[in-house]
């Protein structure tokens, strides 16, 4: 048992936070939360700056624009950069969804093509796994390829995909053999958003992040874009989510939020309420627990060692937090809670309302929570057999 | 970082598993137990006790964190938190912990020669010893008054749930002198002092403790007041650490047993743990127990830091004890009645649990004194 990071990775975190602690950056960050609401502006510049240095991949090799470090440097800049206030869908989606998916399976070509791009913060990327009929049950998508020529076109609808306008490209699941059904016959493509036969339309949501519907109406993709074999698709998206599920991403986001429920409750000197302070110390072990069940995933990462379960039991237990953290705020702020960033009294800028609306959504994203308990009790059902 | 146990944990932890595993089985625990209602008349059996504690012995667990000048391993609480873990898996009641307490206790006051050879004596296994103080943090309600006397002091008073007193052969008593704190480190077989056993819900190892005008020579006074108060709370920390460890063991002592028992009870045609409504309440609580665990790892490491760890360690034990009501409440209902049946195991975890998540405070006592040290 050994928690403490290594003086370098120390180091490391200093000079990411004496990065985001730059008049710059705080500036371009200050645009970002003035403005106007339904507007989602991507910090590209921070993400650029990022980049720069190899700090936004810099669990990647330096050939494809990272720092050749460990999956702790990543999950470090990750703490970071959400402690400071950057949004971090387009990181999440880019670095260590699609840009995870391509060094998996992506041919040497992709690679070279795309990730150096994605490690600079000038290539972005979404992911379209949903369907209107496909949701946690992803194998029954119904989003299809037809042959044409050496390639194919793409037809189909994908939906509540986050930051697909800022996109360049999507990571999506589509049929690959006519008529087959469940598991088989699904392949991935790397789809230019920009290509004839896309349509993105926004679908509003309560959260500040809108999810998109993303129609295809004959794509035209070659076998050049499809990531990993053909017709393996199901067996790569399970192999790639079991490598990128930590949790660490949900913990960051309840980390900031506790953090600034305490700071709160110090400022106005809720925490001497015995009853605020009950909830207080009740969180805040959970919240450490929630870090130290990321990590785990994290340290094993370092080792090539995934357990399914345990991470389903990470993105579990961190996502149930959330809304618990924002309840506490609004119980603590009484009705001056509820008021959001466009109102001038809102209470730390409306962060904690801001996050009250997004919670909801974070018990869905990438895996619903029962979903978790299922591979959870899967697990353990099989374990013993 | 690295979060795995290392090679001397994952050896200390297989060992002290298959110990218990044969010397510690539910029958030879339900034979510990005290029936229901028997009240003072039952005492422990001697025999059994002495066969475990000799165990242990040998298995070095009263080493652990003696330093090795004093006949210890001079290991840290990450090796102890593995030996509570494994203990509470088996729901242990005997004076380990009370004496492994005791020995941090001895080693953090000043260094007497006379304690030294105690602690060499408590690391050979020689020396039992109970608490016989309040294990919750008030400190000076502490009931006995200790008058000085010319040559030495006279106790009177009572200390209530105390551990294991009938298998001790010392109590780490601590009294009142006028208003400050004294502690005292005394012979249990005296004739001025009266052993009653509770009749508890655990039907375990707790004792009133009445000392009746019971007198001790001078150098049986081993701290008192601030220096007292600050060894108090540290070692205080670190036991609770200690038994946070024990409840998630407790947790996932019960656990293993429940998830067992659904997958081979059978109704409607399946095993009941195939209903999502059993199995996702499994998970999570899988889940809980596994945050709680990883959560008494980092406690135990930072205090092996020498880390101010008295805040974590008291959300810890409260997030601990939580979970075992919590949990134990519910292991009882996928039993269904069976689990409130005498030969049921999952009766005796939440019995157990109902005491062990009190012995050092109440979970809300526990925040209300980790929320005191982050008052503004």
């Amino acid at each position: 048992m050994n928690f403490a990071f290594t003086p370098e990775q120390e180091q490391f975190r200093q000079a990411v936070r004496a990065f985001f602690a730059e008049a710059r950056v705080q500036d371009l960050l200050r645009q970002v939360q003035r403005a106007p609401a339904r507007e989602e502006p991507h910090p590209e510049a921070i993400y650029r700056w990022l980049g720069e240095r190899g700090w936004l991949a810099p669990a990647w090799p330096a050939a494809y624009g990272g720092l050749g470090k460990t999956p702790v440097e990543n999950a470090i800049l990750a703490e970071e950069l959400l402690a400071a206030g950057v949004p971090d869908t387009v990181r999440v989606n880019t670095i260590d969804i699609v840009g995870s998916f391509l060094l998996l399976a992506g041919t040497p070509q992709q690679k070279e093509r795309l990730l150096p791009a994605m490690a600079r913060g000038e290539l972005i990327a979404c992911v379209l796994y949903t369907e209107p009929g496909a949701g946690s049950d992803m194998s029954s998508l119904s989003t299809r390829a037809e042959r044409h020529g050496d390639g194919f076109k793409l037809y189909g609808k994908k939906i509540y995909s986050l930051k697909s306008f800022p996109a360049q490209y999507g990571l999506a699941s589509v049929r690959t053999t006519p008529g087959s059904t469940a598991h088989s016959g699904i392949s991935l493509f790397l789809v230019p958003l920009a290509a004839e036969g896309v349509t993105i339309n926004p679908m509003l949501n309560m959260s500040d992040e809108r999810f998109s519907e993303v129609v295809f109406d004959g794509v035209a993709v070659s076998p050049a874009d499809a990531v990993g074999p053909l017709n393996q698709g199901w067996q790569l998206i399970n192999a790639a989510l079991s490598l990128e599920r930590t949790g660490h991403d949900f913990y960051v986001k309840i980390r900031r939020w506790f953090n600034l429920v305490l700071e709160q409750a110090r400022t106005t000197g809720n925490i001497n309420d015995p009853l605020i302070a009950q909830q207080i110390t009740r969180l805040r072990a959970e919240v450490e627990a929630g870090r130290l069940m990321a990590w785990r995933i994290i340290d094993q990462q370092t080792r090539h060692e995934y357990d399914a379960a345990a991470s389903a039991m990470s993105k579990w237990y961190n996502s149930e937090l959330a809304s618990r953290i924002t309840r506490l705020a609004l119980d603590m702020e009484g009705l001056d809670g509820v008021l959001s960033r466009w109102d001038r009294e809102a209470p730390l800028d409306g962060v904690l309302e801001a996050a009250h609306r997004e919670t909801p959504g974070l018990t869905l994203a990438a895996g619903t929570s029962e979903i978790m308990l299922h591979i959870i009790s899967t697990t353990m059902l099989q374990a013993s057999h | 970082m690295d979060f795995r146990l290392n090679d001397r944990q994952q050896t200390l932890k297989q060992n002290v598993a298959r110990f218990l595993a044969t010397a510690y089985t539910p029958a030879i625990a339900r034979q510990l137990e005290h029936p229901l209602g028997a009240g003072d008349q039952s005492v422990p059996e001697p025999a059994l006790h002495a066969e475990i504690w000799n165990g242990l012995v040998q298995l070095g667990a009263t080493r652990l964190t003696i330093p090795e000048h004093l006949g210890g391993y001079g290991w840290g609480q990450t090796e102890a938190i593995v030996v509570a873990e494994q203990m509470g898996r088996s729901l242990y009641q005997g004076p380990y912990f009370d004496t492994l307490t005791a020995a941090e206790i001895l080693l953090a006051v000043d260094d007497l020669a006379e304690q030294q050879a105690t602690i060499r004596r408590i690391a050979r296994g020689e020396y039992r010893v109970s608490l016989a103080l309040p294990r919750q943090h008030h400190l000076l309600d502490a009931s006995p008054a200790v008058t000085a006397l010319e040559d030495g002091w006279s106790v009177t008073g009572e200390q209530r749930f105390v551990a294991c007193a009938r298998q001790v052969q010392a109590l780490l008593l601590l009294a009142r002198i006028d208003d400050q704190p004294g502690l005292f480190l005394i012979p249990a077989d005296q004739p001025q002092i009266t052993i009653r056993r509770h009749d508890e819900i655990g039907r375990g190892e707790l004792y009133a403790v009445s000392f009746n005008n019971v007198l001790l020579p001078r150098s049986s006074c081993i701290s008192t007041g601030a220096a007292l108060q600050a060894v108090y709370e540290s070692t205080r920390a670190r036991a609770c650490i200690r038994h946070a460890a024990y409840l998630v063991g407790l947790c996932q002592g019960i656990f293993d047993i429940t998830l067992n028992y659904t997958k081979k009870r059978v109704q409607f045609g399946r095993p009941i743990a195939t209903f999502q409504t059993i199995s996702h309440r499994l998970a999570s609580f899988a889940a809980r127990i596994d945050a709680a665990r990883l959560l008494a790892q980092q406690s135990a490491w930072q205090a092996d830091q020498h880390q101010d760890i008295r805040q974590n360690a008291y959300e810890l034990l409260a997030l601990a004890g939580e979970l075992a009501r919590e949990w134990t409440a519910d292991a009882l209902q996928m039993h269904g009645a069976y689990g409130l049946t005498e030969q049921a195991e999952a009766q005796r975890y939440y019995r157990r649990s109902a005491v062990d998540t009190l012995l050092y405070g109440s979970p809300g006592q526990l925040r209300a004194e980790a929320a005191a040290l982050m008052a503004v």
